[in-house]
């Protein structure tokens, strides 16, 4: 007997990243799901982020850090004076919206304006999992060649920012920005790009802006 | 990469729904795999294997069918096939597409014997 179904095999996954959602936007929190290669400059990103919002005083952040181990990354954001809550998937390769819901409950929710979410360090798997964010963030750094978008094009169309990080080291490496920038278009034309540096801070303020604009509707 | 926890989600599902179906074995289950997922056909088979062992599903075949991009253009209206990289309307090369089919990840049925 044949029994047909139709069924999404994260169907599990997109409801409670649904229901994650309509919490958030209840509580009028604006969530980012940040995901990228370990070492394209996630962490480093919070940390000036949160910096920043902290300093302006207006938008009140709160970060969910997801590693394999370790609470170092947690760490480094408290230590700028936010609130962070670590997930520690001891394996896995992403985070899921049950480990978010999870997450969610830790973190004091009202007198939280914005949610960043640090994913597993990873392009591939955190593209497939909806954890209840508004938008996906890539951060690609100018150090891991210029092919990515070509590589990981589902992270790419899933995504509504991509950070070019590093950029400080663009002298030093091969990457062609206006080919990435091509070539992300013909995936994503929507995709904005916001090329920067944490280390000289160029490029930072339209960043910020963007955040705060968006964490503000 | 994550095709455990895929064969997880299933075997879950085709065994919640076979539990309403009677008592037979399950012995087929047929998946579509976008192929912009990255999810290895042959690790997901593997891991369903394992993972069906003393189950209903014990020693069932999972069919799993790669599903390639395909986009319906917002401006023209036609859908055609696309690459994951050039995800543009084949017909007006417009870029402003749905992506339509290629990141699928969906159990589309499954075969079991009926208990008489």
């Amino acid at each position: 007997m044949r029994v047909k179904l139709y069924r999404d095999i994260l169907e599990a996954n997109d409801i409670v990243a649904a229901q994650t959602r309509r919490l958030l936007d209840e509580k009028g929190i604006f969530c980012l799901n940040l995901i990228g290669s370990p070492g394209s400059g996630k962490t480093t990103l919070l940390e000036l982020t949160v910096e920043h919002l902290l300093a302006e005083g207006r938008l009140h952040p709160a970060v969910i850090e997801g590693d394999i181990a370790t609470t170092r990354d947690a760490e480094r954001i408290e230590a700028k004076g936010a609130t962070a809550v670590q997930i520690n998937t001891e394996g896995g390769c992403h985070l899921d919206a049950g480990m978010m819901r999870a997450a969610l409950e830790e973190l004091p929710l009202n007198g939280t304006d914005v949610i960043f979410v640090e994913n597993v360090g990873n392009l591939i798997c955190p593209a497939d999992f909806d954890l209840g964010e508004h938008a996906k963030v890539i951060v690609y750094s100018v150090a891991e060649g210029d092919d990515k978008p070509l590589k990981y094009p589902l992270a790419f169309r899933r995504a509504a920012v991509v950070v070019i990080s590093k950029m400080d080291l663009l002298p030093h490496v091969t990457f062609d920005l206006a080919k990435v920038k091509a070539e992300i278009a013909t995936i994503n034309p929507e995709l904005l790009v916001f090329p920067l540096s944490a280390r000289t801070g160029e490029g930072l303020g339209p960043w910020f802006e963007w955040v705060c604009a968006r964490a503000d509707t | 990469m994550h095709e455990v926890a895929l064969a997880e989600g299933i075997l879950e599902t085709v065994l919640k729904e076979a539990a309403c179906q009677g008592r037979g074995r399950i012995v087929e289950v047929r998946v579509r795999v976008g192929t912009m997922t990255h999810v290895a056909p042959e690790s997901l088979r593997f891991a369903f294997e394992v993972l069906a062992r003393d189950t209903r599903a014990a020693g069932a075949r999972l069919a799993v069918e790669a599903v390639a991009p395909r986009v319906r253009c917002r401006i023209c209206g036609r859908e055609s096939a696309a690459q994951a990289h050039r995800l543009v309307c084949a017909a007006c090369g417009d870029d402003r597409v749905e992506l339509i089919a290629g990141a699928d990840l969906q159990v589309e049925s499954f075969d079991m014997e009926v208990e008489e």
